[in-house]
């Protein structure tokens, strides 16, 4: 039996940062509305499947879901357990901004079953977090930290983000000096990403901010990989890093094709081989699931070539791609030239390979892009 | 049907530079004698009914057209327009549908004078004894009152004509038309010919269709030909039997004869349009004229290219394309070859750089064909040590430098026409493309005519566009070949990681390819992506690398998160990336894209 993953999407923020393209809304009036259509959301998309659903991840993003109150979530909850049987050692995530804390929520979150606490910090200096609209301030961090600690939490992430404009190589080890200190047991650092639609693209598109250099950005992303290895943390995705192979099992999911419900406006989820998506509107959400509609916006059914090509540059961007494996699966003969090509990337160090399995370097893993390419068309 | 006899024919042509107004009164005239109505004038202009015609304002193909016109004397005369092409790549296009006339109308743009292609064409006119009207034509622009006496006194410095005998028009505005039909009349003697002599009948165009087979056009100047026999081709030895004969109104109307003086086409199940050369005569298979008409030429194509697929399953579909691009216009040649760096394709032969380009631009718009295009080059004559001569169109097949005894070059005799004040300028250019001055003369106070010879290789790349900005649009150029000579030539190569990519070798003068060769590596570096690792570009000529540039490791390439679970977002956007690299080719490791194949076009 599969044990499926859970994303859950609450699309609430105090206020929505500038490079953020993740749909939310500023106006927290309708939260209660909102947890009783997810309510409804997940019951009507478990009743097709024979119940309880097994699962073993749970993932709670948005927005800033540490919006929520303790009866937000325990109703939240209830409704999981109603429609889900969770395996005892799962992993059930909240994303939290360190500038809404509560430690009264804390508690209730832990004592609902979240084990793992991901802080969006992205910065340790005012001037990052002003320039991207974060409603924290550097000294929150610590501070939410040591209240998830004395809550109990063992498993806590931090967000960081690096490639802001003005950036200097110094500026970004500061941060993750700082990142390492707090002896968290997971790292995500991304790459800041101009989504269109966001006020940091429109600002991009008028001039008023400048992208970095590629070399620079590359020399950041590396300092990463350099900075964060030594303090024993390991790279087992393009942004991510754990300790003690405290990797996300959540992400992980998606990263080796595994199927998965996703809950909530714009939420993604992929069941039966077939990929959907909600609407990116909570009022049509709210309308469709009083109707007892699904909110799904659309969906796609993957071909198996569409799947072979995922399977590709899914587990290129992460723990690798088996090619006997991969074989196996989508019945697909590799090109003749694999192999020239694969000692080619071997000893330009984008990849390393071995048992028949090609994992990215972290040079590799920036340009995974053009390495999944070359690899799609191997298997042409 | 009433046979109209000789003296009512009047066969004439239009003889214009690009935007004088050839089509405009052309258009005018069809009006004027009724063959088309004013409304379908609003949309159309007649004669360019190609889409690349129109939208490049040029006359590609020959077409065309009969017209009724009672004269003031009472009669009603049988006027047959035979439209040129306007680009210096088709001069001998022109020379046989000149040679289909008795006269022709030289149409003068009052506010810009005559052309260098205008005075070429009038040349070849002057020489097939033909009676010339001068028109000048948009007189009704305000800028035309202060520079229509000094076209007039060109007008008259050329040909000798009197004042009286130019006729002032504005096609635009219907002015001087009437003017112009009277002048055919009284002025362009009627054809000669007897209609029961030998048939004699001279090519000046054909069409394929392909219900039809080839479409002849045709001028008859001896006996009459008929539907249903047998004719020779002189040139081609190849005979068929005439199916449809008629003559050409918007429409081609069948008349079953054609006689001597009158101008048409016929069909005979033509399939292959080699067959029916332009400037070739048709005669009948038994009772033969005695001579060909003169002036017959095997049109050579002067600048070649190599055509490949991008994708390389696609080298057949290529080559049906090819082959029926082929049966439109006998002026392409082309042969399969093989390049190292391309795979396979096609060695393709052009009147010139236009001529390629229109033909480029069929493959892709009417054969829906993704095509890469190598450098283009002219003809080289390879002499060997051994006394072999090759003649070399492209630069991969130039032999051993130890086996060339000497490289020849093509050299044309170039003439152009400007203003002045821009001789100076021209002079540089055509100085800096190892042109030599023979002859220069003042056709007026202000214009002159200079007479170049000039290596074509020289001309074949960005000559035309750089003399136009030199002189403000004003200088305008025309050129035919002139002999080949020996220079002192070398093969550039450029290396990408150290291997030679065939598909970009060229042939430059030694004095040039220093630069030459630093320029493209800098083009070059500019048109190759940043890849997976570091791309090195060298220039060199044998073992000698004479200019570098590096392309720098690509650092980054990682687009969309993959966070949210929107797995569909980032295969959209690696689909995406993956259409682009399709208009990549993938030499050795390299992904080229197509327009670093053709960079020496862009290099300053």
């Amino acid at each position: 039996m599969i044990n499926y993953g859970i994303y859950i999407h609450f699309p609430y923020c105090i206020h929505k940062c500038s490079y953020c393209d993740f749909y939310s809304i500023e106006n927290l009036n309708s939260r209660n509305k909102f947890i009783r259509h997810l309510t409804n959301e997940i019951s009507l998309r478990t009743d097709e499947f024979s119940s309880p659903v097994k699962a073993d991840t749970l993932f709670i993003g948005g927005g800033t879901p540490s919006l929520m109150k303790p009866h937000h979530i325990s109703q939240v909850f209830e409704s999981l357990h109603k429609h889900f049987s969770f395996e005892s050692d799962s992993e059930m995530t909240m994303e939290c901004n360190p500038g809404t804390i509560d430690v009264k929520h804390f508690k209730a979150y832990k004592e609902l079953g979240i084990n793992r606490i991901s802080f969006g910090v992205q910065s340790f200096l005012d001037k990052d977090l002003v320039f991207l609209e974060r409603i924290h301030k550097p000294d929150d961090v610590s501070n939410a930290i040591q209240i998830a600690r004395d809550t109990g939490f063992e498993n806590i992430s931090i967000d960081l983000m690096f490639a802001l404009p003005g950036q200097t190589i110094e500026d970004w080890k500061y941060n993750l000096e700082s990142a390492i200190s707090l002896e968290t047991e997971h790292i995500s650092a991304y790459s800041l990403i101009y989504e269109p639609g966001t006020p940091l693209y429109e600002n991009y598109i008028s001039g008023q901010v400048k992208i970095i250099e590629e070399d620079l950005d590359f020399e950041l992303y590396s300092s990463t990989h350099k900075l964060l290895t030594g303090a024993g943390f390991e790279q087992y995705e393009i942004s991510n890093y754990a300790k003690n192979k405290k990797y996300c099992r959540h992400n992980l999911k998606y990263w080796s094709s595994e199927e998965y419900f996703g809950f909530g406006p714009s939420a993604h989820g992929y069941l039966n081989g077939s990929r959907y998506w909600n609407y990116r509107n909570n009022d049509t959400y709210f309308k469709l699931l009083t109707d007892n509609s699904l909110p799904t916006e659309g969906k796609e059914t993957l071909t198996l070539e569409q799947k072979a090509f995922e399977a590709i540059y899914l587990g290129l961007r992460a723990q690798g791609l088996d090619l006997t494996k991969f074989q196996n699966d989508y019945g697909i003969e590799l090109a003749n030239n694999i192999s020239k090509k694969i000692k080619m990337m071997e000893s330009d160090n984008l990849i390393r390979y071995f048992d028949n399995k090609v994992i990215l370097t972290n040079k590799g893993y920036f340009v995974s892009d053009n390495i999944t390419l070359e690899f799609a068309r191997m298997l042409k | 049907m009433d046979i109209v006899p000789l003296e009512r024919f009047r066969n004439f042509c239009i003889i214009a530079h690009i935007d004088h107004g050839k089509s405009t009164l052309a258009d005018r005239l069809l009006e004027y004698t009724g063959r088309v109505s004013a409304r379908e004038m609003v949309t159309n202009q007649i004669l360019d009914d190609n889409p690349l015609e129109q939208e490049r304002g040029i006359t590609i193909k020959l077409h065309a057209i009969q017209m009724n016109y009672k004269a003031d004397d009472g009669h009603e005369y049988i006027l047959n327009l035979i439209d040129t092409p306007g680009h210096v790549d088709f001069t001998y296009e022109v020379s046989r549908s000149l040679a289909a006339c008795e006269g022709a109308l030289l149409v003068v743009d009052a506010t810009q004078g005559i052309e260098a292609q205008t005075i070429s064409n009038l040349y070849l006119a002057i020489g097939n004894d033909l009676e010339i009207i001068p028109v000048m034509n948009k007189i009704d622009l305000p800028s035309a009152q202060t520079t229509m006496d000094e076209v007039k006194h060109q007008i008259m410095d050329l040909i000798g004509s009197k004042d009286e005998e130019i006729i002032p028009a504005s096609a635009k505005q219907g002015l001087g038309i009437h003017e112009i039909l009277e002048a055919i009349v009284k002025r362009i003697p009627a054809p000669k010919g007897d209609p029961n002599a030998p048939l004699k009948a001279l090519i000046y165009d054909s069409i394929y269709d392909s219900y039809r087979g080839v479409i002849v056009n045709i001028r008859v100047f001896e006996g009459t030909l008929r539907e249903n026999e047998k004719v020779l081709f002189m040139m081609t030895g190849k005979v068929y039997e005439t199916e449809e004969v008629g003559i050409l109104y918007m429409t081609r109307q069948r008349t079953k004869q054609l006689q001597a003086g009158n101008v048409g086409y016929f069909t005979a199940s033509i399939r292959d349009l080699h067959d029916t050369k332009v400037g070739d005569t048709v005669t009948y298979d038994k009772n033969r004229c005695e001579k060909a008409i003169e002036g017959f030429q095997v049109v050579k194509p002067m600048v070649f290219s190599g055509i490949y697929p991008a994708d390389a399953d696609d080298f057949e579909d290529l080559r049906e394309s090819l082959s029926k691009l082929v049966l439109n216009d006998s002026a392409i040649t082309f042969e399969p070859e093989s390049s190292t760096a391309l795979g396979f394709g096609f060695r393709c032969g052009f009147l010139g750089l236009l001529h390629m380009e229109i033909v480029q631009e069929r493959l892709e718009r009417e054969f829906n064909q993704t095509i890469v295009n190598t450098v283009p080059n002219v003809r080289y004559k390879v002499i060997k040590t051994n006394g072999e001569i090759l003649y070399v169109d492209n630069p991969a097949e130039l032999p051993k430098l130890q086996e060339i005894e000497e490289i020849q070059e093509p050299f044309i005799k170039a003439q152009t026409l400007t203003p002045h004040e821009f001789v100076g300028n021209i002079m540089k250019l055509c100085m800096d493309r190892r042109g030599v001055l023979v002859n220069q003369t003042y056709l007026s106070q202000t214009r002159v005519d200079l007479h170049w010879e000039l290596p074509l290789a020289e001309v074949v790349f960005d000559f035309y566009d750089k003399l136009k900005s030199t002189s403000r649009g004003y200088a305008s150029l025309d050129y035919e070949f002139l002999e080949f000579r020996k220079g002192d030539l070398v093969k550039l190569d450029i290396l990408l990681n150290g291997d030679p990519v065939d598909a970009l070798s060229s042939i430059v003068h030694r004095s040039k390819s220093y630069e030459w060769g630093k320029k493209l590596c800098d083009k070059l570096k500019d048109l190759i992506p940043r890849q997976m690792f570091e791309v090195i570009i060298q220039a060199s000529i044998g073992a000698k690398v004479i200019a570098r540039s590096t392309v720098k490791a690509l650092r980054k390439n990682v687009t969309a998160k993959c966070y949210g679970g929107d797995i569909t977002r980032k295969r959209k956007l690696l689909e995406k990336q993956k259409e682009g690299k399709k208009r990549m080719k993938q030499v050795g490791s390299i992904e080229i894209p197509q327009e670093a194949f053709l960079a020496v076009l862009s290099i300053d």
